[in-house]
């Protein structure tokens, strides 16, 4: 079959407009059916990951800025047997709904957060320089990217003024949309000036406790004191936050496929126009000894590799634009990011392959089962 | 043995509910190194019987047979085979494939062959250079003259040694002197190469280069006359004699 | 001028059946995504829209800004409201239309369900609250009783649950407490619809809010100088009474302030539709080609006898855009069976897909367009070779 290919390469390149728009179509088609697809890619990375941390939210609340817990409660929550470690956030948003561009500050102790953040890898600026000052901030790769934030740099938003003391990368699930700050610097002091968190992050001895756990320091805090909590594992806390943003996500994956049967259309139609165009051509291959099979392989080959041509290029041009531009969709302080993965890269690959065989496929046999007489006629 | 053989041979169209007979009752043979022309008025079922014996055609009924193979009997597939190894086709209008160059066209039937890149390099070469084209291996049709364009066409028909070459009107469409190059290119193959040659016609003149004369008419055999060259015509058998 | 017969074009249509069967399946899949996503940005952009009434003013605590459901003010504000701003508040007799409303994200669960969802969660006046929100109309049952609640048309998709299982005499449970589906209301196109509504007294009891309410809503006297009327919110806010920490923004504005959240997604979409309308362009002139390709000589000789250049082009492009208009009609028809109306749920609330006259008139612009710039490439090429050679061409 390789022995064709030149065949194959100069019937494609021998059309060259029909190719191109082709080829074109297909990559704009599957560029947009992966776009759509690197957002659930995203959300799939926050519903599958790890759930080794409990969340200690204040009940009946859901936007961060509604949830407003004494920073002394980590001492309780230290004291429930299964706790490993308790770090306070205070979570400011810039826009709890859901938007493509929010900002969202982690306001933590300095002094505990090195301890709980191994993965951070730092891409400029380090630890002692986000510790020497209060109003220095730590910003996530994507975040600086998207807002063009660096080092040295001071920036207001959502009515907070900071300065970027260094910028890092991180493997954890959205992480590098945070900005972290120091909780002094953000945590509203109460009336007896008492700073305030958002939530907890609970780390366990044995994650395989974590619901008897957040049980118990829910009923430890209601025992205790008046403002009462909702503790759940970190999964089911970012599943409660993008609940609303399911229909959304469910919706784009729909369009995903319609453009998948566009595409399929497309690149049928383009068949079609080149087996009719190649009747004669088709009979005198047979004439030559080329057999039926082998016509009908000759034929979805070349849609094929139209159809991979136009794969290739819509998914490096995904690829590019992700991350050049990395995006986020984020709602109620919890971002969903838009994931260029290598399975994105492959998925792509492999989807207009098929797409090229099921396109291909009927005028392909049609091709081969033409009647050689009246074909030259 | 004759190298092809044709009993009691019919060939009938359907077009939609009429039956169109093309082909009544016919025997024909053709020995190994003959050149026979095939001639008739239009309808007489000369490119049917061509085409049946090329194998790009299946017979209502009779026997065909050729370099001893039972036409007949072989399926779409093994015939596709067959004709790759046994049948060269020259066609009135060329027929070459518009995106390949002199080269690539000659080569198509060798692309169905066990041979190696070089090997077939090597059979293009040497079947461009007898038609007098190895300097125009890389061009394409469209920059070809018709002449052109049918020499190549014989190249890619003899370049896997075929056993049996069918000729389609192969002068239909050039002009007299191309067309009398084309017939010496013909001749050439099988006097000096001992090819085997059915040619149909309806231009006597190029029926001349042929060493024998088939007529039909409506279908049937009406006389099969040998010609030698420079020779008073012979008349050997009529149809039922 | 001399023109081809009409029906020319359409016939040569049939001539390749199998093609122009595909390119308008092709063209109505993207004519129906286009309209799909526009009906998307348009019942966004409507839901917030029609939300918002410029008559109604808002008092909010002034840290809330952009998110209403997070804001507490004192119940006080109510008494306050009536007063201060009686000159120009509506009157419907001598009920002021002031409406207290406590708005909160509450844990919906209904039936057997232990998953629940989030929804807004309404707490009203129902003496007042009709006058305020006039869009609000009840549709089926009864004003919620104690322990009653009342939902909005929209509130089964927010829920995920069928239209029966919330139906009138139905149970949800709220923040785990059951309350009784009393009845529900309407809002078109608006975001209340999405909501559930009970007694404001019930739900500060269950919420243990006994103090505070999250806005109050006035409606405005319309005929009244509006810079006027909101310069006196804001000196009352900032200067009369600094202490209660008011802001008072119109509905309309606020809404306003949320479309512009909202900039980068219709950004997005809108960005779709281009690309989209792209691939679609690719596979109309894609046809057109083709069918040009394959007719230079039939040109040459329509030219040949007297057509001029131009009534053949206008021919191509009447059969380019006769093909796309039947494809868009046929995927307007489908797309206003298939997803007018459809309720997506969306960041505390819900709206529907609105295919309105706008999303058609998109949808169907740039079908047609899809057909009229399909052929504008090949009908340039069709003419380029002088008569004598295209009559030549095979």
């Amino acid at each position: 079959m390789l022995k064709f290919l030149p065949y194959v390469r100069k019937n494609i390149l021998g059309h060259r407009v029909r190719s191109a728009m082709t080829v074109a179509g297909t990559a704009v088609l599957l560029f947009l059916f992966l776009f759509v697809t690197s957002v659930q890619n995203g959300l799939d990375r926050i519903l599958d990951a790890r759930d080794d941390k409990l969340i200690v939210f204040q009940a009946y609340r859901f936007c961060p800025s509604s949830s407003q817990l004494p920073v002394f409660y980590a001492d309780t929550i230290q004291a429930v047997p299964g706790v490993k470690a308790v770090l306070p956030v205070k979570v400011v948003v810039n826009n709890c709904r859901a938007s493509l561009d929010t900002v969202v500050f982690h306001g933590v102790d300095p002094k505990l957060l090195p301890a709980v953040r191994p993965n951070v890898r730092f891409l400029s600026g380090d630890w002692s320089a986000f510790q020497s000052r209060t109003d220095a901030a730590l910003v996530g790769r994507r975040i600086a990217e998207r807002r063009g934030l660096q080092p040295g740099q001071s920036f207001t938003i959502a009515g907070i003024t900071v300065q970027v003391a260094g910028v890092f990368a991180s493997d954890a699930i959205g992480e590098e949309n945070v900005i972290y700050t120091h909780l002094t610097l953000i945590g509203n002091p109460g009336s007896h000036h008492d700073f305030h968190a958002t939530l907890f992050e609970v780390q366990l001895d044995d994650p395989q406790h974590a619901t008897d756990v957040a049980a118990a320091i829910d009923a430890k805090i209601r025992e205790k004191y008046e403002v009462p909590t909702e503790t759940k594992p970190q999964k089911a806390h970012y599943a409660g936050a993008l609940a609303d943003l399911l229909d959304l996500i469910g919706m784009t994956r729909w369009l995903g496929f319609v453009c998948v049967g566009v595409v399929v259309v497309l690149v049928a139609n383009s068949v079609v126009m080149s087996a009719q165009d190649r009747v004669k051509e088709h009979a005198v291959l047979q004439t030559l000894g080329f057999s039926g099979p082998r016509v009908f392989s000759l034929m979805l080959a070349e849609s094929c590799l139209i159809s991979l041509a136009g794969g290739l290029l819509g998914t490096a041009a995904c690829v590019g634009f992700l991350e050049w531009r990395p995006m986020s969709l984020s709602t109620e302080g919890v971002s969903i990011d838009f994931v260029a993965s290598g399975t994105l890269v492959v998925a792509g690959l492999v989807l207009s392959l098929v797409v090229g065989f099921v396109a291909g496929a009927v005028p392909a046999w049609q091709a081969g089962r033409a009647e050689i007489v009246s074909s030259l006629r | 043995m004759a190298l092809v053989e044709i009993k009691n041979l019919s060939k009938v169209y359907r077009k939609g509910t009429q039956e169109v007979p093309v082909l009544r009752d016919l025997d024909l043979t053709v020995e190994a190194g003959e050149f026979v022309a095939l001639m008739g008025p239009s309808g007489s079922g000369k490119t049917t019987l061509l085409n049946l014996i090329a194998g790009i055609d299946r017979p209502t009924d009779g026997i065909i047979r050729v370099a001893g193979v039972d036409l007949s009997q072989l399926s779409r597939t093994k015939l596709a085979a067959w004709r790759a190894q046994h049948v060269g086709y020259i066609f009135q209008l060329y027929n070459l494939i518009p995106v390949l160059t002199a080269f690539e066209n000659v080569e198509l039937p060798l692309l169905l062959l066990p041979l190696s890149r070089s090997e077939r390099r090597k059979r293009v070469e040497v079947v461009l250079g007898a038609v007098g084209l190895l300097d125009r291996y890389d061009h394409y049709p469209r920059q070809l003259s018709g002449g052109q364009e049918q020499r190549v066409a014989i190249a890619r028909a003899i370049v896997a040694d075929p056993t049996i070459i069918v000729a389609d009107e192969p002068t239909g469409d050039l002009d007299a002197e191309t067309a009398d190059a084309t017939l010496a290119l013909l001749r050439r193959l099988n006097e000096e190469m001992g090819k085997t040659l059915v040619m149909v016609t309806h231009d006597p003149h190029a029926a001349a280069a042929a060493k024998r004369l088939v007529r039909l008419e409506k279908g049937a055999l009406v006389a099969s006359e040998l010609r030698a060259v420079g020779e008073e015509r012979e008349s050997v058998a009529r149809a039922g004699a | 001028m001399r023109l081809l017969p009409w029906d020319y074009g359409v016939r040569n249509l049939g001539r390749r059946p199998v093609r122009t069967a595909l390119t308008a399946l092709g063209l109505g899949l993207v004519v129906f995504l286009l309209l799909v996503v526009v009906g998307f940005v348009r019942g966004m952009e409507l839901s917030l829209q029609q939300s918002g009434d410029p008559e109604v003013v808002l008092l909010h605590n002034a840290n809330s800004a952009e998110n209403l459901e997070n804001s507490s003010i004192s119940d006080e504000v109510t008494a306050l409201a009536r007063t201060e701003f009686a000159t120009h508040l509506v009157r419907y007799g001598e009920t002021a239309a002031v409406s207290p409303e406590l708005t909160i994200a509450g844990r919906i669960s209904v039936g057997d369900r232990t998953e629940g969802t989030t929804a807004v969660f309404r707490g009203v006046d129902l003496d007042r609250v009709f006058l305020v929100r006039r869009q609000v109309s009840l549709v089926d049952g009864n004003l919620p009783g104690p322990g009653e609640v009342l939902i909005g048309r929209l509130v089964p998709a927010k829920l995920g649950v069928t239209a029966s299982e919330v139906a009138v005499g139905q149970s949800i449970t709220i923040e785990g407490k059951p309350w009784r589906v009393s009845g529900r209301f309407a809002a078109p196109g608006t975001l209340l619809e999405a909501e559930m509504w009970c007694r404001v007294d019930d739900l500060k009891t269950t919420m243990k809010r006994p103090n505070d309410v999250s806005v109050v809503a006035m409606r405005f006297d319309p005929a009244g100088d509006k810079a006027k009327q909101m310069g006196y919110v804001d000196y009352f806010c900032r200067n009369r009474r600094p202490d209660l920490e008011l802001m008072g923004s119109r509905e309309s504005d606020y809404y306003a302030s949320l479309q512009k959240h909202y900039a980068p997604m219709r950004a997005l979409a809108w960005l779709l539709v281009g690309l989209v309308s792209i691939a679609g362009a690719c596979g109309a002139a894609n046809t057109m080609y083709a069918a040009v390709a394959g007719r230079v000589r039939e040109f040459a000789a329509l030219q040949a006898v007297g057509f001029p250049r131009r009534a053949i082009a206008l021919s191509l492009f009447q059969e380019s855009v006769v093909l796309a208009a039947g494809a868009t009609l046929a995927a307007a028809a489908l797309a206003l069976l298939l997803a007018q109306g459809v309720a997506i749920r969306f960041t505390m609330g819900a709206f529907s897909l609105q295919i309105d006259r706008t999303a058609l008139l998109v949808g169907c612009a740039a079908g047609v367009g899809l057909g009229v710039f399909g052929a504008i490439p090949p009908a340039v090429r069709a003419f380029r070779m002088p008569i004598p050679d295209a009559l030549k061409a095979t």
